[in-house]
């Protein structure tokens, strides 16, 4: 039912103009798949996202077999891929009994409700890259779950090719494969792990030495600092000389951004200034939420298992939290944004399922008499409120259709420039029409006090 | 409370919330997908002059098509109005509080002649709106007087 849910009103967003019109239409001009990925090779000076164009035209060729249905095939696509995430999510879970499965409707609340699941549901560039890591990176430790062989050693290699070449991030599926065999999984083989260092190091020869690309470097996406959200030019002109006070924050923030939910792409907005129109109980609820989930991952993580008195912290899950956390802030150094958190805020999703399943089970063996009806009480609570939040995804994926359908109208002439010229773009006039003609929806229409507790105006 | 029925209710508990928001989504999930209406928080404009007063370009784009855009029709615009009114597109868009729902509620078919344009203007200053009476200033920059104007909310 979640992945129902979180898939059709992802389908119902349509094709976005920001960030995916141009690159259709770059790769639609393109012969091939070949062609396509060899285009996206030299598309960036410091992103190397071939597959992204690859994928795009595996997605135009099929749209166009079957009558240039292209919002059906992309939005299907991402809305699969939804589906795809949230089935292996509860997978990985594994839910022994009822106890678990209890366990599981709460850890899919926090999974949905948490903001940096939002961007990887909303935002479209066409494919989102950030959900196929996310996907990659719960494959990868499926398989380190396995009791391996030769077939998962490869398809953990494959797997991280197939990531790093889609997204930067993808680099993660090694820090997964690594973390989990250090918590003891052998899914993925020492040997598996050696080769995909050595293909590490070949990505970063194609990266530096072959297609001459640089890092990110100060200014050039805009990001939050305190609790303003600065543009390109104030960042240049405030941390031009002294980026590293800027990365070291950046990175502070994005470890933060996870567990406490503030501060979002490193701005602290539950502190900016008072706004009558936005009252503060959606930040108190997302702060709150997330610190009384955090608690709970914190106490797990510090108990010890009971057969080999090995603390938590040291098990498969949250390892791998730990390093998808740790790896996802150090490559956030230059600008913070929800998404590249993506990852690690799934996994975070998953050691709260694991700390809410042991926490019910130690309160029903301990929980005194006198104590019982106060702990059901806040369960009820601190569940009902990530429920809130989990609902917020819902409007928010309302309300991206509602604006990536108005930039079909007021991103294109004759109120604005076009993001493809038009006499060359082949395609935006049906994408158009597609887009005009699916997901009408309107949360204005919304009585407002419902949009103001998820953080709207 | 006994051991036993603490037993059965916490797990209840736990997961309480998380059934009910998957029923909740997933029912309308399946009603997005088999007919392209959500059941929940997911409203739509009735007219055009509702989807001007809501920032809707795209469907005042679609409806434009079969509507008479100069045809007041009674609006729901939750963000403005306390109680739905009964409004212009032209109207509607001006009390938005988007100029640029002006523009394109007029490049679909809707007149803009002297007396709508007070009444619009008239809006915009009782609003306050610094962005609409800058755009509307820009069409007739003349001395305003709104007595005698109805507006229409």
């Amino acid at each position: 039912m979640f992945a129902a849910g979180v898939s059709a009103s992802v389908f119902r967003i349509p094709i976005q103009v920001s960030d995916s019109l141009e690159i259709i239409e770059v790769v639609d001009r393109t012969p091939s798949i070949v062609s396509a990925f060899t285009e996206g090779l030299y598309a960036s000076r410091t992103m190397l996202r071939p597959m992204r164009q690859a994928g795009t035209k595996i997605l135009l060729e099929i749209a166009r077999g079957i009558g240039g249905r292209y919002n059906l095939v992309f939005r299907g696509f991402h809305a699969a891929a939804a589906a795809l995430l949230i089935l292996l999510f509860a997978g990985v879970a594994r839910p022994r009994d009822w106890t678990g499965v209890s366990a599981l409707c709460f850890a899919m609340l926090v999974l949905t409700g948490l903001h940096t699941f939002g961007g990887m549901m909303r935002e479209a560039y066409p494919i989102n890259h950030f959900l196929l890591i996310s996907i990659y990176c719960l494959a990868a430790f499926a398989i380190a779950e396995t009791r391996g062989g030769i077939a998962a050693d490869i398809a953990a290699c494959v797997l991280f090719v197939v990531a790093s070449l889609t997204l930067e991030s993808g680099v993660l599926v090694f820090a997964v494969g690594v973390a989990a065999y250090l918590s003891g999984l052998r899914g993925v083989s020492r040997r598996a792990l050696v080769a995909m260092a050595i293909l590490a190091a070949g990505y970063v020869i194609l990266r530096v030495p072959v297609l001459q690309m640089a890092g990110n470097s100060v200014g050039e996406r805009q990001t939050g600092f305190g609790t303003e959200m600065l543009t390109t030019g104030e960042l240049r002109a405030r941390f031009g000389a002294t980026p590293w006070l800027l990365y070291a924050y950046t990175i502070v923030c994005s470890l933060l951004t996870v567990p406490f939910s503030q501060p979002v792409a490193g701005q602290w907005t539950a502190f900016a200034p008072w706004d009558p129109n936005a009252p503060p109980l959606f930040f108190l609820n997302d702060i709150g939420t997330s610190a009384a989930a955090t608690a709970g991952v914190i106490w797990y993580m510090a108990r010890r298992r009971a057969p080999d008195g090995r603390r938590r912290w040291l098990d498969p899950a949250p390892l791998v939290m730990l390093a998808l956390v740790a790896g996802s802030a150090l490559l956030s150094y230059a600008y913070a944004k929800s998404e590249i958190m993506s990852a690690a805020g799934v996994f975070y999703a998953l050691v709260v399922y694991f700390a809410v399943r042991e926490l019910t089970e130690v309160l029903i063996t301990r929980a005194s008499r006198s104590m019982r009806a106060p702990v059901l009480l806040a369960t009820i609570l601190v569940a009902g409120a990530w429920g809130w939040r989990a609902m917020g995804l819902q409007y928010r994926l309302q309300r991206g259709a509602f604006e990536a359908r108005s930039e079909w109208v007021l991103r294109m002439p004759p109120y604005n420039e076009p993001p493809v010229p038009l006499p060359n773009a082949r395609l935006t006039p049906r994408l158009l029409d597609e887009a005009l003609h699916r997901g009408r929806t309107n949360p204005y229409l919304l009585w407002p006090p419902y949009a103001r507790l998820w953080g709207e105006n | 409370m006994d051991a036993a029925r603490f037993r059965t209710l916490l797990p209840r508990a736990v997961a309480l919330p998380g059934v009910v928001v998957a029923l909740l989504t997933g029912v309308s999930g399946v009603s997005a997908l088999v007919a392209d209406r959500p059941l929940i928080l997911a409203p739509v404009p009735r007219n055009a002059a509702e989807a001007a007063g809501n920032r809707d370009a795209a469907d005042v784009v679609v409806m434009a098509a079969s509507t008479d855009m100069n045809q007041p029709a009674p609006a729901r615009m939750p963000l403005r109005l306390r109680a739905p009114a009964t409004l212009t597109p032209l109207e509607a868009a001006a009390i938005s509080e988007r100029a640029y729902m002006i523009r394109v509620v007029r490049d679909r078919g809707a007149r803009l002649d002297a007396q709508q344009l007070q009444t619009l203007r008239c809006i915009a200053e009782a609003r306050k709106d610094r962005g609409t009476i800058a755009y509307l200033a820009a069409i007739d920059s003349s001395a305003l007087n709104c007595e005698g104007v109805r507006i229409p909310y």
